[in-house]
């Protein structure tokens, strides 16, 4: 059953997916949608008429576009100059402060909690929630850390020595700088994107990190990598559980986002599962995780977190492996 | 060259689609355009078999009836790059998975009339592939993008633009 879902051929999805943008035009729930609705959409053999601001995005209703042969990088830096966004930040660990103190960590956690509180009628409602607020976390751990594990451990002090000096000169007068900063990328053309703001760390990279297939590298990915880099320190323990075949379990002696929690009958580490979750179900392991409190003599906060994985998980894992 | 990029989503939609072409090289002919997201969704298939290959690249080109597909000097032990995948009538295929296997893929076309297959110089490629890659690692760092969901972004086109035009049109 599972390989024949794999060698499902693609060209029917990608006709049914023509027949859904065709349809997706009149779906004007979307914002997005609802401003580009009075657009015709063309076959994709016509060429886009070339529009003088420069690039305008990807148009998913027009399809792919041209880059067109006199568009430079300069005409497009000049038109995106006053544009600051997620693209310009590095994805540096230093780049930004990688801690959070608890304090402010506490309060928003317990804003969530409440909020998740407010708007459910049950407990479990109240678990599914806070689930559902990790499950993104999770999605974008498992691109951010692998990426960034990728980047030679040598890169991140050329980084500081490029980067430090005039990132700190323009901290001062940031709109100023930025845009001195564009007008920098603009001179000095396609030539080089290495700029003190858009510094890219996948021109460190020599060779990416694997990708995990095996269901052990993936939860050795998330007992250790992804642990560290949400509580600073490897979880406890990662046990496979002796009664099923498809479970496994993380086990937290001090949870350290529910240490301000007391009260037992919520189980706010639903949060963490939802990370999990994420995680594995992008990197294809799909899988239910769930938080259960189980004190020890020592550790009267210990947490576990059981992972059940999907059938299919266990199928691959048997005809792959 | 000219080439066609796409980032395929979990479900099989593009992501991002782009086309590139350079001035004193031909774009595609108006025929083959309309065909290339057909070709390239034709390769899907052979990614989502790579997919779960321990060794992707090396399984390929060892022998077997795939080794005259896939270039010559695929040298390493990632797995994110998986190297030319398919052709298509000397049009070549490469992909790229992303850790949360969204799949990149571009078609290369040769620069004459299709007459020489085209040829993939993979450490260029891989290296646009992987800048691509952090570039779409940043926009997932954007809190009101969805997964899966196309990448309208104007920055993020120029951005690819850019890098094409470093690392493939040469």
């Amino acid at each position: 059953m599972l390989t024949e879902a794999w060698n499902f051929p693609k060209s029917f999805t990608f006709l049914l997916l023509k027949l859904q943008r065709a349809s997706a035009k009149h779906n004007n729930t979307n914002l997005v949608l609802y401003r580009m609705s009075h657009k015709i959409i063309n076959p994709s053999t016509s060429v886009a008429p070339a529009n003088a601001a420069g690039s305008t995005g990807y148009d998913y209703t027009i399809g792919p576009q041209q880059t067109l042969p006199n568009t430079s990088a300069q005409s497009v830096a000049s038109t995106l100059a006053g544009t600051r966004s997620v693209y310009h930040e590095s994805l540096h660990p230093g780049a930004h402060g990688s801690h959070v103190s608890v304090a402010a960590y506490a309060f928003l956690f317990q804003e969530m909690v409440s909020q998740a509180r407010n708007a459910s009628k049950t407990v479990s409602e109240i678990e599914l929630r806070l689930h559902r607020h990790g499950y993104h976390i999770g999605l974008r751990l498992l691109e951010l850390l692998k990426f960034r594990s990728s980047v030679t451990p040598g890169s991140g002090r050329s980084f500081f020595h490029k980067a430090g000096g005039p990132a700190a000169a323009t901290a001062g007068d940031a709109a100023s700088g930025a845009g001195n900063a564009s007008g920098a990328v603009g001179a000095s053309g396609a030539s080089s994107l290495g700029n003190a703001q858009d510094e890219s760390l996948a021109s460190n990279i020599t060779t990416m990190k694997r990708r995990d297939l095996r269901l052990l590298e993936v939860l050795q990915f998330v007992h250790g990598p992804v642990w560290r880099y949400l509580f600073d320190r490897a979880s406890d323990d990662l046990v496979k559980s002796s009664e099923r075949e498809n479970e496994y379990m993380i086990i937290d002696n001090t949870p350290s986002i529910t240490r301000f929690i007391s009260s037992t009958n919520v189980q706010c580490d639903f949060f963490v599962c939802g990370i999990i979750e994420g995680v594995l179900d992008l990197a294809s392991f799909p899988c239910t995780v769930t938080a259960h409190s189980v004190p020890e003599d020592k550790f009267n906060r210990r947490v576990v977190f059981v992972i059940r994985f999907d059938q299919e998980v266990l199928e691959r894992e048997a005809l792959r492996f | 060259m000219p080439c066609y990029f796409a980032i395929i989503g979990a479900r099989d939609n593009p992501i991002y689609e782009a086309e590139f072409t350079s001035q004193q090289l031909n774009s595609f002919p108006p025929e083959l355009k309309e065909l290339n997201p057909f070709i390239l969704h034709a390769s899907l298939d052979i990614i989502e078999d790579l997919q779960w290959q321990v060794n992707p690249q090396s399984i390929n080109s060892g022998g077997g009836s795939g080794g005259f597909l896939r270039s010559r000097h695929s040298n390493n032990n990632g797995n994110c790059y998986l190297g030319k995948i398919d052709h298509f009538y000397g049009l070549a295929i490469t992909g790229y998975l992303s850790y949360g296997n969204m799949k990149f893929v571009m078609i290369h076309s040769s620069n004459g009339n299709g007459s020489t297959p085209a040829q993939v110089e993979d450490g260029s490629v891989k290296n646009f592939y992987q800048e691509v890659h952090e570039l779409f690692v940043k926009t997932l760092m954007n809190p009101f993008y969805k997964l899966n969901d196309p990448i309208t972004s104007p920055v993020f086109d120029s951005k690819v633009r850019t890098l094409a035009r470093r690392y493939l049109l040469k």
